[in-house]
């Protein structure tokens, strides 16, 4: 149980290591995004619709917080890498994803009870991903001074090899964080779930989760009276398209 | 001109541009290194000019980061004028640190406050139809604009020189967030609607719209009300805490 | 109407246009700078950051403070951003009446370190003292959901 915790925090760093890469230091594509990062940890764990279910979630819950000037808002990659992680450890831990019980319906069971736990407990743990990134938002001055020093003294260096330093370190530290919060994160989480079985009771607990995610969602986005209204016309559209066709 | 190989070499550079984000300098050894390339090309033989020309640039830089490109194609037209002579353009270095400031604010109100939103919308309401067709969705609706902007910016920064600004004035970014920001409000809309026709205990299609129609309802309720606590100061973990908690507690205890 | 007073050595950018915009449900910028409205790029580059639903003004330091004083429309919600704390105190010297001033970017070479965004020198530490004397509250964020720091002022002599 021990090594299987272990491989899976090594796969699951080093894939959240390369997203959060997006998120800042490179490309800026946005696989860096809750409803990226969060199937692709899926994936590699081996539960992909879990991870989308965390994805599509988180996403709208970190919709509106902006990296504007030197502001840095919540690590939303290594957030949802770590909630889509412990979702799907939790499900394995349950039995819900495989053997003869394996299917759709236990594995949304399994969300629903998963999901909110996970998120609540890695809420307050995203202050580390927050140190690291800062660390190493202060450590790459170092990267400046070094390039300009050369510049100034007429030596002819490649600024491109110093920016990637800063690259390098952002992936270093990154990944360092998130192995040490998901080792014993999944560990803890195998030990605790593998003789519990919470299915539907905590429907409520993920019904928050969703409604308040469309709800900072559509506060997020809202302009004025017409946007509230855009937004109650389409949905009453939808429901009576669901009426009749 | 440069070459269409050094074109590309800024536009690869321009994706790096915060590799080494620091909090002092921020987007400045990114931005020097991106068009460095551009630097020893346009100075050429002149070595000393190239290295002057690369010191120039190599200082504090911020704005959004697709935005840079724009601004870096500007600047190698610049170059090339001061190169030549030319006294009537801005130096390059201070047509950058007057661009930057608002050039970030048109980026990030447009990508992070318009763009972006709309793609996360339509993205997780295409995931409630199609599964994993969904982020593939978020990121082709965004990408398409992003992508557009790191190479037809750079061109036009090219082409245009200090014009650039004409250039994306004539855009009319600010305008079209706003647009943005309606569209994904009718996404969210749909979003609401079909995830209540989802959830497992609705039974029959009437039943189903009923839920949906309930779901629009809360969620509006619960916009106006997080406005309120925004404005008062109250963080999202806590409200996820406030709310999450009594209720997992609930869950947990109400099995035994 | 004024319902924000900025200090921002970028005036206008993502910060303002994003963040305090959609909080302060502002209608109006009002950029207060001698030398943006001098300059015809600058006022330019500004101006296109409007839309409709937010207008952008670039004024000199007098046509602001005449703009302030009723002459432009007082129903508007404004923000009134300066690019430092000699221009604010100017303003408010001619007669505009604030409570609280928000610090947002200010990056003074040799001065002391409040926040990374915060660098203030003498001179302003001088004009905060002033205005605190004259019961203008003082406000560090750069952008509202980050927390606000203390601002502490330097000892009266000596002691940094």
């Amino acid at each position: 149980m021990t090594a299987e915790a272990l491989y899976d925090a090594f796969k699951v760093s080093l894939a959240g290591g390369l997203l959060s890469l997006d998120r800042t230091a490179a490309l800026q594509t946005m696989v860096s995004r809750p409803i990226v990062a969060a199937p692709v940890i899926g994936y590699i764990l081996g539960n992909p619709s879990a991870g989308l279910i965390v994805g599509a979630m988180l996403e709208l819950i970190f919709i509106g917080d902006a990296p504007v000037g030197r502001y840095i808002p919540v690590h939303e990659t290594d957030l949802s890498v770590m909630v889509a992680a412990m979702t799907i450890t939790i499900i394995d831990a349950m039995g819900l994803n495989s053997g003869v019980e394996s299917g759709r319906r236990l594995i949304a069971a399994g969300v629903v009870a998963a999901l909110p736990l996970s998120l609540v407990a890695m809420l307050p743990l995203s202050r580390v991903f927050h140190l690291a990134d800062t660390f190493t938002r202060r450590a790459n001055l170092r990267f400046f001074n070094s390039a300009q020093g050369a510049v100034e003294n007429g030596v002819r260096i490649s600024l491109t090899m110093e920016n990637l330093k800063g690259l390098a370190l952002f992936f270093t530290t990154n990944a360092l964080a998130l192995f040490l919060v998901s080792a014993p994160a999944l560990f803890l989480s195998r030990l605790i779930f593998s003789r519990t079985g919470l299915h539907w009771r905590l429907l409520p607990a993920f019904a928050w989760c969703a409604v308040l995610g469309m709800a900072v969602a559509l506060n997020a986005v809202y302009t004025d009276k017409r946007g509230a209204l855009v937004f109650a016309a389409s949905g009453i559209a939808a429901a009576i398209a669901f009426a009749f066709l | 001109m440069v070459s269409k190989y050094t074109m590309l070499r800024v536009f690869l550079g321009s994706f790096f541009i915060q590799s080494a984000w620091s909090f002092e300098k921020m987007q400045g050894l990114g931005f020097a290194a991106a068009i460095s390339p551009a630097l020893r090309e346009i100075y050429g033989d002149d070595e000393k000019a190239g290295n002057d020309a690369v010191k120039r640039h190599l200082v504090y830089y911020n704005a959004h980061p697709y935005m840079a490109s724009p601004v870096i194609g500007a600047v190698m037209r610049l170059e090339e004028k001061a190169r030549d002579g030319e006294r009537t353009p801005p130096a390059p270095a201070e047509f950058k640190n007057k661009v930057m400031g608002p050039y970030g604010a048109i980026g990030d109100s447009f990508f992070w406050s318009g763009l972006r939103p709309l793609a996360s919308c339509a993205g997780a309401a295409a995931a409630i139809f199609w599964g994993i067709w969904g982020p593939v969705i978020f990121l082709a609706v965004y990408n398409t604009f992003h992508l557009w902007m790191r190479w037809n910016g750079l061109k036009k920064g090219y082409t245009l020189g200090e014009g650039v600004v004409g250039y994306i004035k004539g855009l009319d970014l600010p305008a079209w967030s706003i647009r943005a920001r309606y569209a994904a409000s009718a996404m969210l809309g749909l979003l609401a609607a079909s995830a209540a026709a989802r959830i497992p205990v609705s039974a029959g299609r009437v039943h189903a719209a009923g839920w949906a129609v309930a779901t629009v309802i809360v969620v509006s309720g619960a916009a106006f009300l997080l406005g309120i606590f925004f404005k008062k100061g109250v963080s999202i973990p806590a409200i996820i805490y406030a709310a999450a908690i009594p209720l997992i507690v609930y869950g947990a205890v109400s099995g035994f | 109407m004024i319902i924000l007073v900025r200090v921002d050595d970028r005036l206008l950018h993502g910060q303002i246009i994003c963040a305090w915009v959609p909080f302060m449900k502002a209608d109006s910028l009002l950029v207060a700078s001698d030398e943006a409205a001098g300059d015809s790029l600058v006022s330019e580059i500004i101006g296109s950051c409007g839309y409709k639903g937010l207008n952008v003004y670039v004024k000199s330091i007098d046509d602001a403070v005449g703009r302030l004083r009723g002459d432009g429309p007082a129903k508007e919600r404004t923000i009134l951003i300066v690019g430092d704390l000699k221009d604010a105190l100017r303003i408010y010297d001619m007669g505009i009446r604030f409570t609280s001033i928000n610090l947002g970017n200010i990056h003074h070479e040799d001065g002391r370190r409040i926040t990374p965004y915060l660098i203030v020198n003498r001179e302003d530490e001088e004009i905060l003292r002033r205005f605190r004397r004259m019961g203008v509250s003082i406000d560090v964020r750069d952008v509202p959901a980050s927390p606000p720091a203390e601002y502490i002022p330097m000892m009266e002599e000596g002691r940094r």
